[in-house]
């Protein structure tokens, strides 16, 4: 199979999917035909679709999603793209507040299938306005599905799902990291169902959950560890919303021990809730030593790259935790 | 709030324990961890700690007082705090204790129980119980230990600080199927044996036995033996020289020829000799009835024929029967010296060691003489120590001086 980056999976799916709907259209800042989005994920896409369908927006969050949230409502399927995932506090209210709950408020009359992208996380020494990993948010919010890629395959099939088949409002947020990872990705088209989380590789002693960047940390680790004869099963949610706990549970009764291992802020943040839904799901009974959680502390990310790398969890933290539950 | 004082287990067996002495007097106040109470386990005394820091607010156990583990013997809190329901605390700790203690309550209620209305009491589901000692475990273990019904308490815990984690009960169900160290054979207890144990148990719980040790120069009999053999070509055993001076000595001290049962001493005038034979069943004990009465080749004779009923599973009730003294020997495995358990209900029992040849001062004149060891155990409550040296006195000077013996 050949193999290819997170950001061509991306594009292959934005083509397919524009190519099969005329309805999909793009939105965001530099995304077309001048600057081809700061990742260039949409490079090549207003060349074979139009401006009209890959659209340059002002700098204005709110305008952006805003502007997505209705043409939704009237009936494309429009993906938004947030430049850096920070900026997206400046569209809040359309998110939370518009598009999650329309469809609820009038009684399922109107959908507002849009999709809401945007890159999350640090590591690339880019200071705390462009590096936060803001997921835990939009978790906390109702009416939000939410998909954090963490693969070039992942990102394909679960960007396919959310624009073709889900008509409520996805979240779908990458990681800046992640982007020029490859990896094998079928010429054939796929989709990835949300809900489904998947196991990156198979464990027996401890489960580490992860997403995004923290998923190949955490394989690192598991590649480290396994010198050792510890057998560390890496679990990928893929999607928050829905959660996949069963693949956990299971897991859980097989390891009886979970690190869960995120870059956004551990205060509050998804891993608490991941750690709370083993306890109250079934795992609870099964563990043999209390759950780790391995998250970014609680301060902005630093532009200092030692410090950024101080606050971001790194292998050596993670492979800490896991002793820790080991021990 | 309000914390009890309980009884903690401090061991695996430990089921009750003793109050000894209080440390701390009510109305002092204690520190978590400060010795307040000693008790006595079936093991030590030991000193049990405030489980929470205040006042001493009320002793519930008084000392002296056997209580089970988790008793509540008293209540630690503020000094202000009211109390709970101190009558029903007091009624669950041993019973004919209780009764005393709940008077003293009513004729003397502390001042902070008098001003105590019933709408005030806390119900006792609401004191938070400092748990006897709580197991830490982690989930995994417990429901492992749960499904395989095992008790935690015997499980020791490797995790962090201690904590029982699922390696710790896998270890110990490892343990447990294992079942103990490797067995050869298992035996029914039963039979001869059974009836021994019940004997030898209910002989050593019920008589007090003392032991007199006395070693004698078998030098003479053993030389009267082979001329015996070399001259008459009888062939005596050494058992039989044994039974023989027994019974002839027992007539002169016929009080070791005697049984002892309820408020009745009997005391006999024929010599019924029981003489220990170990058979691979155990045990047995048959009689030479009479010996006193018998010449030494009936005796011998009889001896031999009951170890070959005995170890043939032969032997008959009448050759058990009546019998009023036992000799025990274990000579022939070359035991110098040992004590026997008195048969009861008889009053003696007669230990016989092995001869062997030792260096004997006579005269000042280092001498090899062959040496024997013999112990007599007596009931002390019906033979005093000066008749049961005697005995021995009579049958050392006739197995020391055989010419002069009738045999």
């Amino acid at each position: 199979m050949r193999e290819i980056m997170a950001i061509e999976a991306l594009r292959e799916a934005f083509q397919e999917e524009m190519r099969n709907d005329k309805r999909v259209v793009l939105i965001g800042e530099d995304i077309g035909s001048k600057w081809h989005g700061a990742f260039k994920v949409t490079q090549g896409l207003a060349a074979e679709f139009g401006e009209e369908r890959v659209r340059d927006t002002p700098i204005s969050e709110a305008a952006i999603i805003g502007t997505a949230v209705g043409a939704a409502m009237t009936g494309l399927r429009p993906v938004a793209e947030i430049m850096f995932g920070d900026l997206i506090a400046l569209a809040m209210d359309a998110i939370c507040n518009q598009a999650a709950k329309i469809r609820y408020m009038f009684g399922g009359q109107v959908k507002v299938p849009v999709v809401i992208r945007t890159p999350f996380g640090g590591g690339k020494s880019l200071a705390a306005h462009h590096s936060s990993s803001f997921e835990a948010w939009f978790m906390h919010a109702a009416g939000l599905k939410i998909a954090m890629p963490s693969t070039p395959y992942d990102s394909k099939g679960l960007l396919k799902t959310a624009i073709r088949n889900i008509d409520d409002p996805v979240c779908f947020f990458e990681h800046k990291l992640c982007y020029l990872l490859k990896g094998h990705v079928p010429e054939e088209e796929y989709f990835i169902p949300f809900g489904e989380a998947d196991i990156k590789r198979e464990g027996a002693d401890v489960t580490i959950v992860a997403t995004f960047l923290m998923v190949h940390k955490s394989l690192k680790v598991a590649e480290e560890m396994a010198k050792e004869g510890i057998s560390v099963e890496v679990i990928d949610p893929r999607t928050l919303v829905p959660f996949d706990i069963k693949t956990i549970i299971n897991s859980v009764k097989k390891t009886g021990r979970v690190v869960v291992v995120s870059e956004d802020i551990k205060r509050a943040g998804i891993t608490a809730e991941i750690a709370s839904q083993i306890m109250e799901e079934g795992g609870f009974d099964y563990l043999d030593a209390p759950i780790k959680r391995v998250a970014s502390l609680n301060t902005p990310i630093p532009f200092s790259p030692p410090l950024e790398d101080y606050v971001i969890p790194n292998e050596k933290r993670i492979a800490k935790a896991v002793k820790e539950v080991l021990a | 709030m309000v914390t009890k004082v309980v009884i903690t287990k401090m061991s695996m067996v430990m089921e009750e324990a003793t109050i000894v002495e209080w440390l701390k007097k009510e109305g002092d106040p204690v520190e978590k961890g400060e010795p307040i109470v000693e008790i006595l386990t079936e093991k030590e005394t030991v000193e049990l700690e405030a489980p929470s820091s205040g006042v001493l607010l009320k002793i519930l156990a008084d000392e002296a007082m056997e209580l089970p583990v988790d008793a509540v013997i008293a209540l630690i809190g503020d000094p202000d705090e009211p109390l709970p329901d101190i009558e029903s605390l007091i009624s669950a700790l041993p019973q004919e204790v209780s009764v005393a203690k709940v008077e003293s309550v009513i004729e003397e209620p502390p001042s902070h129980i008098q001003s105590l209305t019933p709408q005030e009491s806390i119900p006792p589901a609401d004191i938070v119980e400092e748990p006897a000692k709580r197991i830490i475990a982690s989930p995994r273990a417990k429901k492992l230990a749960e499904e395989r019904g095992i008790d935690l308490h015997y499980v020791t815990g490797t995790g962090p600080d201690g904590r029982i984690v699922e390696r710790d009960v896998e270890e110990f169900l490892t343990l447990m199927v294992s079942e103990g160290p490797k067995m050869k054979e298992e035996r029914k207890f039963f039979g001869i044996q059974k009836q021994t144990a019940k004997k030898v148990t209910e002989s050593y719980q019920t008589i007090p036995q003392l032991t007199h040790v006395m070693q004698i120069d078998t030098t003479n009999i053993m030389n009267y033996r082979t001329k015996l053999i070399e001259e008459k070509g009888i062939k005596i055993s050494y058992t039989a020289f044994l039974v023989k001076a027994v019974a002839a000595a027992l007539e002169k001290h016929s009080i070791l020829n005697a049984t002892l049962a309820g408020d009745v001493i009997k005391i006999y005038e024929d010599t019924n000799i029981g003489v220990a034979i170990a058979t691979p069943g155990g045990l047995v004990v048959p009689v030479v009835h009479k010996a006193s009465v018998k010449p030494i080749e009936t005796i011998s004779t009889e001896i031999k024929g009951l170890i070959k009923k005995a170890r043939d599973k032969k032997l008959r009730s009448n050759d058990f029967m009546h019998r009023t003294f036992t000799i025990s020997n274990l000579g022939m495995y070359g035991i110098d010296f040992f004590t026997a358990i008195i048969n009861p209900p008889e009053a003696a029992i007669l230990s016989v060691g092995r001869m062997a040849e030792k260096p004997v001062v006579i005269n000042g004149g280092i001498n090899i003489r062959s040496m024997m060891y013999l112990s007599l155990t007596y009931d002390h409550r019906i033979i005093d120590g000066a008749p049961a040296a005697k005995f021995l006195q009579t049958l050392r000077k006739m197995l020391e001086n055989p010419k002069e013996m009738t045999w």
